[in-house]
C-alpha cells in the first residue's frame, strides 16, 4: 500500500482521539464512583439499578409503616395494661367488700372508689393519640365509648358503644401484605362480660352492701381481666410479625443496597489500572509521533 | 531526416517535457496537505518517429496529458461510508441528548417521582387526617406533574432542534446540489483543457461534503460529468440540480416530516445525517411523547378513579385528584379542588376520617399491571423506556466509534491511491531534475558537433 503524508497524520489523529475519549470516561467512571452515567453505559444495568432503587424506596416506606404501627400498638397495649390495673384494683375490691369483716360504711368508702375506677376506665377506652382515639376503628373523631350518666349523681349508669369500632387501620408492610393494627376494644370491653357494666354493678352492690352480689362480681371481673389477656396475647402476636418483617425488610434492604453498588459501582482498582495503561499508551503514542511525523525523505536531501 | 537539428529539436522537447515534470511534482507538493487534492502525474510518451536512412528513429519525448490519479471505486466506498457514519454520529448525538431526559440514575427522573408519590399516600393512608400530609401528598403529585411537564417540553424542544438542524442541513444540500450541476456544466466546457483537473477535484470534494448529510451515488458520464443519485433519485443530472424541501404535518400533536425532491417526489433517506434527524424528528420523539402519554393517561385515570370512590375530609365522593380531561403528559395538572384545599384529598373508603385504606389502594398501584395488556406496570413500562434509550443511545454510539476506523481506513485506502507521498515526489524530481541536466547535455553536445562541423569547412 502507499503510504501519504495525510493518511499518517489521519490515522494518527484518529487513534488519539479514541484513546483520548476512553481515558475520559475511566476518568469519569473513577471520579463519580458510578460506572453507570447514562443508560446507554448499560442499558440492562441501568434498568437493574433503578428496579432496585424502587425496591430500596419501598422497603424504606415500609419499614416506616411499621414504625408507625407499632407506635399504635404500642399505644394500645399501654392502656390496656391500665385497663388490666383498674380490672385488678376492682376486683380486690369486690374480694374486700364481700369480706364479712367489713362493714356498710366501708362498703360505701370502696363503692366511691369503683366510682372513680370506672371514670378512670372510662377515660383510658377513650385514649387519644395524634390521629384521634385510639379504640374508635377508623372513627377517629368520635368518642368510641359514651356514658349516660344518672341526672341527679352525675354517675355512670352505662357504657355504650359508639357506631362501629371495628373499622380496620391497615399498614401496608409488603406487597399485599397489610397489617390491620387496630386493637378492637369491643372484644375487651364488651366481649363475654362487660366490663362497664360490672363496674356499675359492682358500685351499686358495694353501695348497698349486698354482699352476696358482691361476690358475684368477683368473677365476672376474672373474665374481663382474662379477656385483656387474651388481646394483649393478639398485639404481641401483630407487634412480633411486625418485628420480625421490619429485619427481613432490613436484611432485604441491606442486600439491595450492596446489589445495588455492584450494579453501578466502580471497581476502583480495575479502572484505575486500566486508566494507567490507557495513560501509558497515550503518552507513547504521543512521543512516537512527534519522531515519526517530523521524519521525511527532505530531511536527507542535499 | 535525422540531421543534427533534429537532435536539436529532441534536446529542446526533452528539456520542456522534465520541465513540466517538475512543474507537476511542484503541484503535488503544494498540495500535499489538500484533502480534495488528487495527485497528478506526467503522461510521457514517445514522439512520432521519423524516416532517415537507417531506418525510423524516434523524434524523443513529448507530454500526452497530465493525469489525475484516483480510483472511483475508493470514492463510491468513502461516500456511502460517510453518510453511514454520520447518520450513526447523530444518531449519538440525539441519543444522548435524549437520554439525558430520563435522569433516572441521578435519583431525579420519573420513576424516582413516582416512587415519592406513592410512598407518600402511604404516609397518609398512616394518618389520614393529618394536613401536613396532606399537603405533602399534594406536593409529590405536583413533583409528578413537574417531572412529565419537563420531560415533555425537553422532548419537544429536541425535536425543534432536530427541525432545526434539518432546515439547516437542506439549505447546505440544496446548495451543494446546486454548486454540483454548476461545476458539471464548466467541466463539460473544458473536458479537454488543463482546468479540467482542479475541476473535477473541486466537483468530487463537494460530493464529499454531501455525502455527509445524504447517501450518494455517483455516476460518471463520459464528458467527465456525473448524475447524483440519492435513495434512488436524481438530485444532480449533469447541469441539473433537482432540490430537497420539507413538509411538515401534525397529528394529535405528533409531528411528522417528509421530504420531497424537486417540490414533488417523495423520498425516504437511505442514511446520511438527514436520515437520522428526519428518523428523530419523525418518530424518535414523537413515539417517546406518545409512550409518556400512554403513562401518564393511565396514571391519571386510575388515579382518579379510586380516588373518586373516596370520602375527602369533607365526606365527598367523587373528587378527581388531576384534571380529568384533555390528559397528555403536557397538559397533566393537580385538580382545581385538591389545588385550593388539601381537605378534598379524598383517603377514606368509608368515609370515616381515620380510614386510610383508600390510601393504600392508591399506593398498591404501583403494583397494578396497568399497561402492555395488563403486563406491566407503570415502572416496568417507564424502565423499558429508559432501557430503549439507552439502547438506542449506546447502539449509535458504538457503531458510530467502530465505524469511524473503517470509514478512516477508506479514506486511507483513497488516498493511498490519490494522494500525495512526499518521499516519492522527492524522488520524482530528482529523476525529472537529473533528466533534465541529461538533456541540456545533450544539446551542448549537438553544439559542439555543429562547431565541429562548422569547423571542417574553414
Amino acid at each position: 500500500m502507499r503510504v501519504t503524508s495525510q493518511m499518517m497524520g489521519r490515522s494518527y489523529l484518529n487513534n488519539l482521539n479514541s484513546r483520548l475519549t476512553r481515558i475520559n470516561k475511566l476518568q469519569n467512571e473513577i471520579s463519580s464512583g458510578s460506572r453507570l452515567q447514562n443508560p446507554s453505559d448499560d442499558p440492562i444495568a441501568t434498568i437493574q439499578a433503578m428496579k432496585t432503587q424502587a425496591s430500596l424506596e419501598r422497603n424504606k416506606q415500609y419499614s416506616r409503616n411499621i414504625t408507625d404501627g407499632k407506635y399504635h400498638l404500642n399505644m394500645a397495649e399501654s392502656s390496656i395494661y391500665e385497663m388490666q390495673q383498674i380490672t385488678s384494683r376492682a376486683r380486690d375490691l369486690a374480694l374486700m367488700g364481700s369480706n364479712a369483716t367489713y362493714n356498710a360504711k366501708d362498703r360505701k368508702t370502696m363503692a366511691v372508689e369503683v366510682n372513680q375506677l370506672l371514670e378512670n376506665m372510662l377515660t383510658v377506652s377513650n385514649t387519644t393519640t395524634i390521629d384521634g382515639y385510639l379504640f374508635g376503628g377508623n372513627q377517629t373523631e368520635e368518642a368510641p365509648f359514651a356514658a349516660a350518666r344518672d341526672s341527679s349523681s352525675n354517675r355512670i349508669t352505662e357504657v355504650s358503644v359508639t357506631g362501629d369500632v371495628s373499622g380496620k387501620i391497615l399498614r401496608n408492610v409488603g406487597q399485599n401484605d397489610s397489617v390491620d393494627v387496630n386493637v378492637n376494644n369491643k372484644n375487651i370491653l364488651y366481649g363475654y362480660k362487660n366490663i362497664f357494666q360490672s363496674l356499675v354493678e359492682l358500685r351499686d352492690a358495694l353501695e348497698q352492701s349486698d354482699v352476696a352480689k358482691i361476690a358475684n362480681k368477683i368473677d365476672d371481673l376474672d373474665t374481663v381481666y382474662n379477656q385483656s389477656v387474651n388481646q394483649l396475647g393478639i398485639i404481641g402476636a401483630k407487634g412480633k410479625y411486625l418485628d420480625e418483617t421490619k429485619d427481613r425488610l432490613d436484611e432485604e434492604s441491606y442486600q439491595l443496597t450492596s446489589s445495588l453498588s455492584e450494579i453501578q459501582g466502580t471497581d476502583l482498582a480495575k479502572s484505575i489500572v486500566q486508566l494507567q495503561q490507557e495513560q501509558l499508551v497515550y503518552q507513547a503514542a504521543l512521543s512516537i509521533g512527534g519522531e515519526m511525523l517530523r521524519t521525511s525523505i527532505v530531511n536527507f536531501l542535499k | 531526416m535525422g540531421g543534427l537539428s533534429s537532435i536539436f529539436s529532441l534536446g529542446k522537447k526533452a528539456l520542456l517535457s522534465n520541465q513540466v515534470g517538475i512543474h507537476v511534482t511542484g503541484e503535488n507538493i503544494a498540495n500535499a496537505q489538500n484533502p480534495d487534492y488528487s495527485r497528478q502525474r506526467v503522461n510521457l510518451v514517445s514522439d512520432s518517429f521519423v524516416h532517415s536512412n537507417q531506418g525510423f528513429i524516434g523524434s524523443g519525448v513529448k507530454v500526452n496529458s497530465v493525469d489525475r490519479i484516483r480510483d472511483r471505486f475508493y470514492d463510491s466506498q468513502v461516500w456511502e461510508g460517510k453518510s453511514q457514519l454520520a447518520e450513526w454520529k447523530s444518531g449519538g448525538k440525539y441519543g444522548n441528548l435524549i437520554q439525558s431526559i430520563f435522569a433516572d440514575l441521578d435519583n431525579s427522573g420519573l420513576s424516582t417521582q413516582l416512587n415519592a408519590f406513592w410512598n407518600a399516600w402511604e404516609d397518609l393512608g398512616n394518618h389520614p387526617g393529618d394536613y401536613g400530609i396532606r399537603n405533602d401528598v399534594r406536593l409529590k403529585a405536583q413533583g409528578v406533574v413537574n417531572q412529565l411537564h419537563g420531560m415533555n417540553s425537553r422532548l419537544r424542544s429536541v425535536s425543534d432542534n432536530a427541525l432545526s438542524e434539518i432546515q439547516g442541513s437542506l439549505v447546505k444540500i440544496n446548495d451543494l446540489i446546486d454548486q454540483i450541476a454548476d461545476t458539471n456544466k464548466k467541466i463539460a466546457n473544458t473536458a479537454f483543457s488543463e482546468n479540467s483537473n482542479t475541476l473535477l477535484d473541486r466537483r468530487d470534494a463537494l460530493i464529499d461534503k454531501l455525502s455527509e448529510y445524504i447517501d450518494v451515488v455517483a455516476i460518471v458520464h463520459e464528458n467527465g460529468t456525473v448524475s447524483v443519485l440519492s435513495s434512488y433519485n436524481t438530485v444532480v443530472d449533469q447541469s441539473n440540480a433537482y432540490s430537497l424541501t420539507l413538509d411538515v404535518t401534525e397529528n394529535n400533536g405528533y409531528r411528522k416530516a417528509s421530504l420531497l425532491v424537486d417540490g414533488t417526489m417523495p423520498v425516504e433517506m437511505k442514511s446520511g445525517q438527514l436520515k437520522n434527524l428526519m428518523d428523530i424528528f419523525s418518530t424518535g420523539v414523537p413515539d417517546l411523547l406518545q409512550k409518556l402519554d400512554t403513562i401518564t393517561e393511565s396514571f391519571v385515570n386510575k388515579v382518579n378513579q379510586i380516588h373518586g370512590s373516596n370520602y375527602s375530609l369533607y365526606g365527598e365522593n367523587g373528587i378527581s385528584l388531576f384534571t380529568d380531561s384533555g390528559i397528555s403528559s403536557g397538559s397533566i395538572q393537580i385538580s382545581q379542588q385538591v389545588q385550593n384545599d388539601v381537605a378534598n384529598i379524598a383517603v377514606s373508603k368509608s368515609g370515616q376520617t381515620g380510614d386510610g385504606a383508600g390510601a393504600l389502594a392508591i399506593s398498591n398501584l404501583r403494583y397494578a399491571k396497568l399497561l402492555s395488556n395488563g403486563d406491566e406496570t407503570l415502572d416496568d413500562y417507564y424502565r423499558s423506556m429508559v432501557a430503549k434509550v439507552g439502547d438506542y443511545a449506546q447502539n449509535m454510539q458504538d457503531k458510530s466509534e467502530n465505524y469511524s476506523a473503517v470509514v478512516n481506513m477508506m479514506e486511507n485506502q483513497r488516498d493511498s491511491i490519490k494522494g500525495v507521498s512526499l518521499e516519492e515526489e522527492m524522488v520524482d524530481m530528482i529523476k525529472f531534475q537529473n533528466s533534465f541536466n541529461a538533456a541540456s547535455k545533450i544539446i551542448t553536445t549537438v553544439d559542439e558537433l555543429m562547431q565541429t562541423v562548422i569547423g571542417m569547412v574553414r
